[in-house]
């Protein structure tokens, strides 16, 4: 019974993972690895305000960072103010929300650690559906799009001129990655899950040439931490999300060993 | 036969007036210089024109199917994260039977093009993105001052690679330059911006005699049309 969850986990957290991998190049291309952050604390307050009207929590995680993200487009176009600062923010704006919501539905049996930290080995088997769909959706989204979405992420004016739906594209993508955040919320954890997005990214930057090399290897790494993390996880007793992030950073550790060396 | 058309375009950054009133078309097989000041709108009536800016006032008509391509002042790409020479020069199409020919004219065959992009100097960047645009086969090259960091030898391959695009195959190009000497040999018209005007479609003996429009400040010089003998 024990294995099965293991087993369970191990293939929600490599489908994870792919999906992760997929979405967070792309954002850390696009400069926008401050994004995740802030998605996934808006997904927390989403969460808290699921509980505090009693209503599916992972329905106002999805939405609450969706809607954060917009407005933090719609906040920053054009350069009128500096993104990074906006987004640090709402990162905190949503936070604050958060605590004050999950303080008023304290009654409610709601346990906020669990949406911080995650919870790998308590997935369900509607969890593990819904991550099988996302890395569907994502892989085929990319690989169908793959060059105009390469192209807005490195040059989006260029983009622009080839008369590429860029805007489009963008809100398709923060669309995925609140999806992916808000389903990952109870298995990796808010606080957690933006490593998962951008850690692996830098691990391959460290020595790929280029960027379908990044991907594959960012995938790599991904889910190779997602099997060290779940073992070390099983036989020392320790939180499954902090080992998977911390046998990532263990990676990058290694990676920049090799980036030294060259 | 004009393939763009601009009208009545105003366009402004913040409370900033860039584009004042510009009206102006642009016929196929056209070479054009676009010179003026730093400052002037230069860089922005490209950008009206080619989609990067949108919140413009005025109308800005494009034939249909009309394949452009763009290459800025200074080449930014995004450095987070590794992209090789080769991924930048088909983002946006496929090699094809003319590509090696455009390769050896910009100086890219001899880069490596599976390694980091990044890694390239400035002048190198800015001749793949050359290279890249001129892979689209387009029907309309837009060139905002390309050639700041490449060598000489380069450039004068270049500009002979444009003249030969444009008589040739009847490429329409809009170039924005400083070198008044390229402007003055290869372009049919020169439109000259100036604190945002539009001052008109000059002939090439007027530039000469003002260094580039420098001090046409304020003046309402209707459009006069040039016409090489080429």
């Amino acid at each position: 019974m024990e294995n099965l969850f293991l087993f369970k986990a191990a293939f929600v957290g490599i489908l994870t993972a792919i999906s992760a991998s997929f979405i967070g190049n792309f954002l850390v291309a696009k400069r926008q690895s401050m994004l995740s952050d802030m998605l996934s604390h808006s997904a927390i307050l989403g969460v808290s305000i699921g509980y505090f009207l009693n209503f599916n929590p992972l329905y106002f995680a999805i939405l609450i960072s969706t809607l954060s993200a917009l407005m933090l487009n719609k906040l920053s176009r054009g350069n009128k103010r500096p993104k990074e600062a906006i987004s640090v923010m709402l990162l905190n704006g949503a936070l604050a929300l958060a605590y004050v919501f999950s303080h008023l539905a304290k009654d409610l049996n709601f346990n906020f650690e669990n949406f911080l930290f995650g919870s790998i080995l308590s997935i369900n088997t509607n969890e593990v559906a819904l991550s099988m769909l996302l890395c569907l959706v994502t892989v085929i989204t990319v690989s169908f799009n793959y060059k105009k979405l390469l192209t807005i992420a490195f040059d989006r004016d260029y983009a622009l001129s080839l008369g590429y739906k860029v805007r489009f594209f963008e809100n398709l993508f923060i669309l995925l990655a609140s999806l992916l955040i808000g389903i990952n919320l109870k298995i990796i954890g808010g606080l957690l899950i933006s490593a998962f997005l951008i850690i692996p990214v830098l691990c391959a930057s460290n020595f790929c040439k280029n960027f379908k090399h990044n991907i594959i290897f960012s995938c790599l790494f991904s889910c190779s931490s997602v099997i060290i993390g779940l073992l070390t996880s099983y036989f020392f007793d320790i939180p499954s999300s902090s080992a998977i992030v911390l046998s990532l950073i263990l990676f990058f550790g290694i990676s920049s060993l090799k980036k030294v060396s060259n | 036969m004009p393939i763009i058309k601009i009208k009545d375009l105003n366009f402004k950054i913040k409370d900033q007036t860039i584009l004042n009133n510009i009206n102006l078309e642009i016929s196929k097989g056209e070479y054009l210089g676009l010179i003026g000041p730093n400052g002037a709108g230069k860089s922005s009536l490209i950008k009206c024109i080619i989609g990067i800016n949108k919140n413009y006032d005025g109308k800005v008509t494009l034939s249909k199917d009309l394949k452009i391509a763009y290459v800025p002042q200074v080449y930014q790409l995004e450095q987070n994260v590794p992209i090789s020479t080769y991924e930048v020069l088909t983002m946006s199409n496929k090699f094809e039977y003319n590509s090696e020919d455009i390769l050896r004219l910009t100086g890219v065959d001899k880069l490596d093009l599976e390694s980091n992009f990044h890694f390239l100097s400035g002048g190198q960047k800015q001749r793949v993105v050359i290279a890249r645009a001129l892979l689209n086969n387009p029907d309309i090259l837009f060139f905002d001052e390309p050639f700041s960091g490449i060598d000489y030898e380069t450039k004068n391959k270049l500009y002979e690679l444009l003249s030969q695009l444009n008589k040739r195959l009847g490429i329409t190009i809009v170039f924005v330059s400083h070198e008044i000497d390229h402007v003055v040999s290869k372009c049919d018209k020169v439109i000259c911006l100036n604190k945002s005007i539009h001052t008109g479609c000059h002939p090439i003996d007027f530039v000469k005699g003002r260094a580039g429009c420098q001090d046409t400040h304020n003046s309402n010089i209707k459009a006069v049309h040039h016409h090489h003998n080429h």
